[in-house]
């Protein structure tokens, strides 16, 4: 075993009480003498600890809900529930009869999704808030990180992406600044689609001489490189280089780097160098070059070979005369590299030499203010009328401008003129969405939203770009036809 | 449900977990009333019940924790001050806080599990990024108390010896995720 498995059983030999009495000893005086071996136990601790409470969590929280389901006079008494469901049923009726006088366009995609200027107090009873299903949730939704293990300078094509990075030699050094030789860890991840970046853990605002911007069309890239689960960064003065492949071509990109101490994103001197549409460079075509080359030198040497017949040489440059219906052929000329140009067209959407002076997340977008703004005071209602109360996490998807912005769910801005979709999360790992067409024009102020559940419809990033392209694409058909 | 009254220290310590978790149980319809009649909900109920829950676990983890009182008894006393806590941070303060202010002990208590939920709340991350087939083999050993053998032969391991060190290298790299946590999933 290696020298590191053998102290992490060494430390838990100790933890269980399994050591001899003087190798417990020469542990205790080491833990008192060491301050690194000391902080290594109480981390093992720490791990050993915080996995037995997970699962005890786990397990009360299934129980919990066995426990429930199983006794339900217990928490909910019959007389009470009925009582409960003729009052849910009277509000229902109210609420009925108040959002019919409610003019607003039909909704393209479900017809009971209607805003609800007021606000019912109904509470819910069957929802079952469980963070941890909101943590296995969430995590569904999170892109992963692609590793990749490289040895000094290289150039990888990243994966799912036309975009390539280029890292120079001796570029990477340890805490210590040592420069790193021999094979390292590349970890890197685009997050380039609007799904994937609408759970996107870093806030995604920009301050500009005193004015909040959002990001539209943005794709970000994040990059970490490790060597032995050490952290490396790039020695200074060093760079890396990006081909980026952009999903969106848009017209005032910029580079962005988020600054993980001061928590901003910050605009790099980066310029963007976009390939215009349709524009190309002349190459030579070499192989068909090389053919024609090697076609001429042969036809040379055959013109340069002197004929014989029966062992005599004829002296093709004494014949005078031609026989009737031969005719001479030009002679062949020696091919001319121009001859053989050939257009390459680039990529539009690849955005050529962005230089990453560090490790870390980049961004690379648009700024935009959100137009038509509105802060609007929000209460969510589910498909029954129930009050979600345990709403945890909004994303408001701009679909106009190509935009995701996270809100507590309490309170959001958003552009009343604009396509958007509002994403809920709850507690217990529930997803609701609403979808606020631009003909429904909203004013700042307070409203309850009537969401759909798609919990058991959306449980992934696919699942989700799926949703909004439908989305999208119901909204389009809808302005259209007016 | 089970009637029969079991040792919870020693079930939680062995690893029996379940039959602890189903007995303890008895306890929540008298802390679920007490919580809802003094200005909570269901919801509160199962949160305060079950953060009493998690401090009694780790408390039985503690090899010199001795459990003077029914476990019930305990559940109760701990839910009602951690009750406390919660309407006193949401600014309600009943008459109930005022029959618990001197209670020492639980404060301590409190504040611990406060200070231990911080803790584990950053290494949740690095539970995140472990890989299920390490959490599941950790489970295993350290939560419900498999030997390596029974363990070796339920994730077809050749030998005891092969599950051992695989056991030791998920600890690795745990400790190495948590010396450099790759994502910052702090706002969810």
């Amino acid at each position: 075993m290696r020298q590191e498995l053998e102290n992490i059983q060494y430390i838990e030999k100790y933890l269980e009480g399994a050591l001899e009495f003087e190798d417990k000893q020469k542990f205790e005086q080491h833990l008192e003498e060491n301050l690194q071996f000391k902080q290594d136990v109480l981390l093992q601790i720490q791990i050993v600890q915080n996995l037995k409470e997970e699962a005890f969590l786990k397990n009360i929280s299934e129980f919990h809900h066995q426990y429930i389901n199983q006794s339900p006079k217990d928490s909910f008494p019959a007389t009470k529930y009925i009582l409960w469901v003729l009052l849910f049923a009277l509000l229902g009726a109210a609420i009925w009869k108040f959002t019919t006088s409610f003019t607003t366009e039909p909704n393209p995609l479900k017809p009971q999704q209607e805003i609800i200027p007021t606000k019912p107090v109904l509470t819910t009873e069957n929802v079952k808030p469980d963070y941890r299903a909101r943590v296995a949730t969430l995590q569904a939704f999170q892109t992963p990180f692609n590793a990749v293990r490289l040895n000094g300078a290289a150039t990888i094509r990243l994966e799912g992406s036309n975009s390539i990075l280029s890292i120079p030699k001796n570029a990477l050094v340890d805490r210590s600044g040592k420069v790193i030789k021999g094979a390292y860890e590349l970890k890197y991840r685009l997050i380039n689609d609007l799904s994937a970046r609408s759970f996107y853990p870093i806030d995604m605002q920009y301050k500009k001489a005193e004015e909040n911007y959002r990001f539209t069309g943005a794709a970000i890239f994040e990059i970490q490189a490790f060597k032995n689960g050490d952290t490396l960064s790039l020695a200074p003065g060093k760079s890396m280089s990006l081909d980026f492949e952009t999903i969106k071509r848009n017209t005032a990109l910029q580079l962005f780097y988020y600054d993980k101490k001061q928590q901003i994103w910050e605009a790099t001197a980066a310029a963007i160098n976009y390939h215009r549409r349709g524009s190309f460079e002349e190459k030579v075509d070499s192989v068909r070059y090389r053919a024609a080359l090697a076609d001429f030198e042969t036809k040379q040497a055959a013109k340069n070979k002197v004929p014989q017949r029966d062992g005599k040489t004829i002296d093709l440059g004494s014949t005078a005369l031609m026989p009737e219906g031969i005719q001479k052929l030009p002679e062949a000329k020696i091919p001319l590299p121009n001859q053989y140009l050939v257009k390459h067209f680039y990529n539009p959407k690849i955005i050529k030499d962005l230089e990453l002076r560090s490790f870390g997340a980049y961004n690379l977008s648009e700024l935009y203010k959100v137009q038509n703004q509105v802060a609007i005071e929000a209460d969510y209602l589910d498909e029954k009328g129930n009050r979600i109360d345990d709403a945890y996490l909004l994303t408001v998807i701009d679909l106009n401008f190509d935009a995701a912005y996270s809100f507590k769910p309490k309170e959001f801005i958003c552009n009343t003129k604009a396509n958007n979709v509002l994403i809920l999360w709850t507690k217990s790992g529930k997803i609701y969405s609403f979808v606020k067409r631009a003909t429904v024009q909203l004013k700042t102020g307070n409203y309850s939203f009537n969401m759909q559940d798609l919990s058991s419809s959306v449980k992934s990033i696919d699942d989700l770009k799926k949703y909004l392209r439908f989305v999208r694409k119901a909204t389009k058909k809808n302005v259209t036809n007016r | 449900m089970s009637k029969t009254k079991i040792d919870i220290v020693a079930a939680l310590r062995k690893g029996k977990n379940h039959a602890a978790i189903q007995e303890l149980y008895q306890s929540y319809p008298s802390i679920s009333k007490f919580i809802r009649r003094n200005g909570g909900d269901e919801f509160d109920a199962r949160d305060i019940f079950q953060d009493a829950l998690l401090i009694l676990y780790r408390n039985t983890q503690k090899n010199d924790f001795e459990l003077t009182c029914a476990a019930g008894t305990y559940l109760y006393s701990v839910s009602r001050f951690l009750w406390k806590d919660v309407l006193k941070k949401r600014n309600k303060e009943t008459e109930l806080s005022k029959s618990l202010k001197s209670n020492l002990p639980l404060e301590t208590e409190l504040e611990t599990f406060q200070e231990q939920q911080i803790q584990a709340k950053k290494l949740a991350t690095v539970l995140l990024q472990l890989g299920e087939k390490c959490k599941l083999i950790l489970e295993a050993y350290y939560y419900q108390k498999m030997s390596m053998k029974d363990i070796a032969a339920q994730f077809e391991y050749s030998s005891v010896n092969s599950a051992k060190t695989q056991k030791y290298k998920c600890i690795e790299r745990a400790k190495k995720i948590a010396a450099n946590p790759i994502t910052t999933p702090s706002k969810f």
